[in-house]
Parts: C-alpha cells; structure tokens; sequence
C-alpha cells in the first residue's frame, strides 16, 4: 500500500515542487523589477482574486462569456457535422465545399473582427460568430476525414457476414468515425476558446477578455493578472472535461499522436 | 450507398481544375448576393479588386505587409527556438521534465491573446509587444511537437545504435533527431499558423487602444475607424488569407524537402 501511495502521490508533488518554484519566481522578479504597475508579484494578484469573486465580477464575466461560447459552438457542432457528414454522401457537396473550405479556412476568425464590427457592433453578435468561425472548420475537417479514413476492408467485411446499412453504420461506421470527430470537437473547443477571449478583447464591452483589457484601462495590472489566471483555470477545465469525455466515449481510440489545440 | 461513397478515391477531389470552379462559383455567388440586396455598402467582388490595386497604388500595401512579416518571423523565430531547446531538454532529462512539465501546462492553457494587454504594458503598443505574443503563441505547439517526437525515438534503433558502438551526442544527433524531426516539422507548422492569428490579434488590439499605424492588422483598424469602407477591409483579409496560406505551403515544402525518409 505505501508503494502504491507513493507512486501516485509523486507527481503530484512533483507537480506541487513545480508550482511552487514557478511562484516563488514570479515574487522575485516582482521585486527585482520593483514597479507594481508594470509587474505586480503574486501577493498582490493573487487576492484581486478573490476581490474580483467577492464583488460578483468573476461570476457575471464568466457567465456572459461562457454563454457565447456556448451558442457559438452549439451553432459549430451542428453546422460543421452537418456539413461534414453531407460531404462524405453528397459526391456534389463534397466536389463544391472542399475547395471552398481550403480557401476560408486561411483567413482566421480574429481577421473577420474589424468586418464584424463594422456588420454588427460591439456586442453578443461578434464573439458569436468569431466563436462558429473558429470551431466550424476543427468540425468539419475531423468529421470528413474521419469518415475517408475508415479502413474498407471492416467494411467489406461486415458486409460478407451479412450486415445490412443500419447494423453497418452502427457497429462499424459511427464507431471508426467517433474518435476523429471527438478529437476534431476538442481542437474547436481549443480554437473557440482562444477566439473567445480575442473577440472580446478587441470588440466587446463585456466578458472575459474585456475585464482584462479594461483593467489594464484603470490600470489595475494586478487585476489583470487575476484575469489571465482565469483564463488559465477556464482553459484548462475545459480542456481537461473535453480530454475526459473523449477517453470516456471511445475507449477504444488509440491516444493521437501530437496535440493540436492551440490559440487561433 | 454511404458503403459506396466510403470506397477508396481514384483520383484526389481538390484538383487544380475543381478548385478553380469553386473559386469561380464563390465570387459569383458573392456577387450575385452584392447586387440583388439592396443595402449600400456591402463589399462586392469588383470593389476588392479595385481596393488591392488602390492599397498597392498609394503605398499602403507593401510596407505594411513588411511590417507585419517582420514581426511574425521574429516572434516565430524567438519561439520556436526557445520552444526546441526546452522542449529538447524536458524530452531528454527527466529532472529537467518534473520541472519545467508543469510550467509548460500552466502557461498553456492562458489563451495567448490574454497577454496582450500585459504585452502592451510592458512594451509599449509597438512591434516587441506583437512579437512577445507570436512567439508565446509559437512556443505551445512546437514544444509539444518537439517533447512528442524525441520521446517517440524507437528505443529498439537507439539500442542498435548503442551496441554498434555509437555515443550518446552520436545517438541524438543520428537516430533521434531525424526519427524526431517529422514531428518537429508539423510542429513548426502548427505553430506558424498560431503566429500568423496571434500577430494579427496583436495589431488589431493594440490599434484599437491606440491607434498606431503600421502592420496589416492596424491598417484594418484604421481603414474601419477613418474611411469604413468594406471593399478595403475585404481586400485586406485576403491579403491575410493569401499569405497564410504562402507560408503554410512554404512549411510544407520544407517538409517535403528535409523529411526525404519515409
């Protein structure tokens, strides 16, 4: 048993050990740099966390921002699905959309900002949309190639012991495809978070990424830094949930190769 | 019939010829759009145009583009090079690994577009504070890369290597680093088209608080706030497009080029 406790609590105070150098740092480069207003230390940014939970900022910031989030993805999911699954069984829709979508997709959410602004103005509209813009193409690309690289022999030989196209799209089909489109929903959900926090940086009078932009306005860079830390937190759960739910739903993935969530 | 449409392709469906089509089809489609609807204002195909050639013609274009590509190949270049050598030492040493793995997850999941504001506080709203977040928003993907393919080295090929009589800077240099170089490769490819968004993140926040002249993403600023005219702000992301996908090709060439193994 103390083997076993000592297995599993090492990285955990490896990770602890980490941290704590990591912190231990920042105060003293704070101190080094000695200007609060360009480098706040730890003991000043760490309670503007709980000043900013305490006066209901934190909660109504997060809300907001996650509501969009919500919406914009939803919107993705169903959209990206839609249209990768009608490109795998539409020869036309796959002839038309595939070029199309190359020659999008190099144009990132965050240049569509100044055009949205004009189109729609500060508010829920803008980050919505730069959210479906960056999580559609993750959607779309990981569903249709998902569906390519299904290995025709499983499918050949499921239809040699007989199964019809229901058996075949439930025991052969959805179970191949699943784990690419999972991975493709977990990469939109890096892409949406990132966006998220640019879109309302830029063109958004609410939200994460504008407490983070505003308080540098009144300069507070300790609440500022409060803010990254939870971006950071947000981040993290999020991608943490999604990399549990994947693991949940296709045990038998094997793990992909290198990880591809990043800001976009 | 989805048994059929799952068969293997003969020939590839993005061929020069369709691709054109669909190029064809969108801008008519974009243009039938402009001329049914009877908003004034919208961007049309034949503005775009019209606006390159007026962006070329009145020296906007090129020393903004200049600009721009200055600064995303020095923060890519800042870190991507910092990302290599970290990434390098946490895959090799596993002293270096339990401290610096939680460093690299903490620092990850904070959105690179986060920092801006801080970027603009310690560097003022000029080029370092976009070049310090293209070179965070590099560092992420190609540390992962790098950290992924040198641990992923065939330790049956570096027990060879060693029972041949090979050292170990011998070993890294022959055996790990090309088993580990293709993942490097889409790495740096990744990290390029984070370098490439997060510069122009950069550009757009800091014109809006200041509104500075100078790269691509600050003239799409200046061209809403001064003259809102869409044609322009159109001509401009295609610009941004056209050179993303440039540099993405570039990467790819690359790749072609160094990675001559199978």
């Amino acid at each position: 048993l103390a083997a076993l406790v000592i297995a599993s609590g090492r990285p955990f105070w490896n990770y602890l050990r980490s941290i704590a150098a990591l912190v231990l740092l920042w105060y003293l480069v704070s101190r080094w740099i000695a200007n609060p207003n360009l480098m706040p230390g730890p003991e000043a940014a760490l309670p503007q966390l709980r000043v900013i939970a305490e006066t209901g900022e934190l909660w109504k910031q997060v809300t907001i921002s996650m509501r969009r989030l919500v919406i914009g993805y939803s919107l993705a999911a169903v959209a990206g699905l839609t249209l990768g699954v009608l490109m795998t069984l539409v020869r036309p829709v796959e002839m038309l959309a595939d070029p199309v979508i190359e020659l999008v997709r190099p144009v990132s959410g965050i240049a569509w900002i100044p055009l949205f602004l004009v189109l729609f103005g500060v508010g829920d509209v803008l980050p919505i949309l730069v959210i479906f813009y960056a999580a559609f193409f993750p959607f779309v690309v990981n569903t249709y190639a998902a569906f390519r690289r299904i290995p025709p022999n499983l499918i050949g030989a499921a239809q040699t012991l007989g199964a019809g196209s229901l058996t075949l799209a439930r025991e052969v089909i959805i179970p191949a495809a699943l784990p690419s489109v999972l991975t493709g929903a977990r990469i939109a959900l890096g892409f949406a978070w990132a966006s998220i926090v640019a879109a309302e940086l830029i063109g958004s009078a609410s939200g994460i990424g504008f407490s983070i932009e505003w308080n540098r306005q009144l300069l507070h860079p300790d609440r500022v830094l409060a803010w990254i830390a939870v971006v950071g937190m947000l981040g993290f759960l999020t991608d943490r949930a999604a990399l549990w739910l994947e693991r949940r739903l296709t045990p038998w993935a094997r793990p992909s190769g290198v990880e591809m969530d990043d800001g976009r | 019939m989805m048994e059929d449409r799952l068969a293997p392709r003969k020939r590839p469906v993005s061929g020069g010829m369709s691709r054109l089509i669909a190029m064809t089809g969108l801008v008519f489609v974009w243009w039938l759009g402009t001329t049914l609807s009877r908003s004034k204002g919208l961007p049309t195909p034949g503005g775009v145009v019209g606006s390159l050639i007026e962006l070329h013609k009145s020296g906007i274009l090129i020393p903004a583009f200049q600009l721009t590509a200055s600064r995303i190949l020095t923060g890519f270049a800042i870190g991507f090079l910092l990302a290599f050598v970290v990434g390098w030492l946490v895959a090799t040493s596993s002293a270096v690994r339990s401290w610096l793995d939680p460093w690299i997850n903490t620092f990850r999941s904070v959105a690179p577009f986060a920092w801006i504001p801080m970027a603009i506080l310690w560097f003022g709203t000029g080029g370092p504070a976009a070049i310090f977040i293209v070179a965070y928003a590099t560092f992420f993907p190609v540390v992962i890369s790098v950290i992924h393919g040198v641990r992923s080295a065939d330790h049956r090929l570096i027990r060879a290597a060693r029972s041949l009589g090979s050292g170990a800077s011998m070993i890294l240099r022959e055996v790990v680093f090309p088993s580990a170089l293709p993942n490097i490769l889409v790495g740096a490819r990744l990290g390029m088209g984070a370098a490439w968004t997060s510069v122009i993140a950069a550009e757009l926040a800091v014109a809006t608080r200041s509104g500075t002249q100078g790269g691509l993403g600050e003239q799409m600023v200046i061209t809403i706030t001064f003259r809102p005219d869409l044609n322009f702000l159109v001509a401009l992301m295609l610009v941004v497009g056209v050179i993303a996908l440039c540099l993405d090709a570039m990467l790819r060439w690359l790749f072609r080029r160094l990675v001559v193994w199978p």
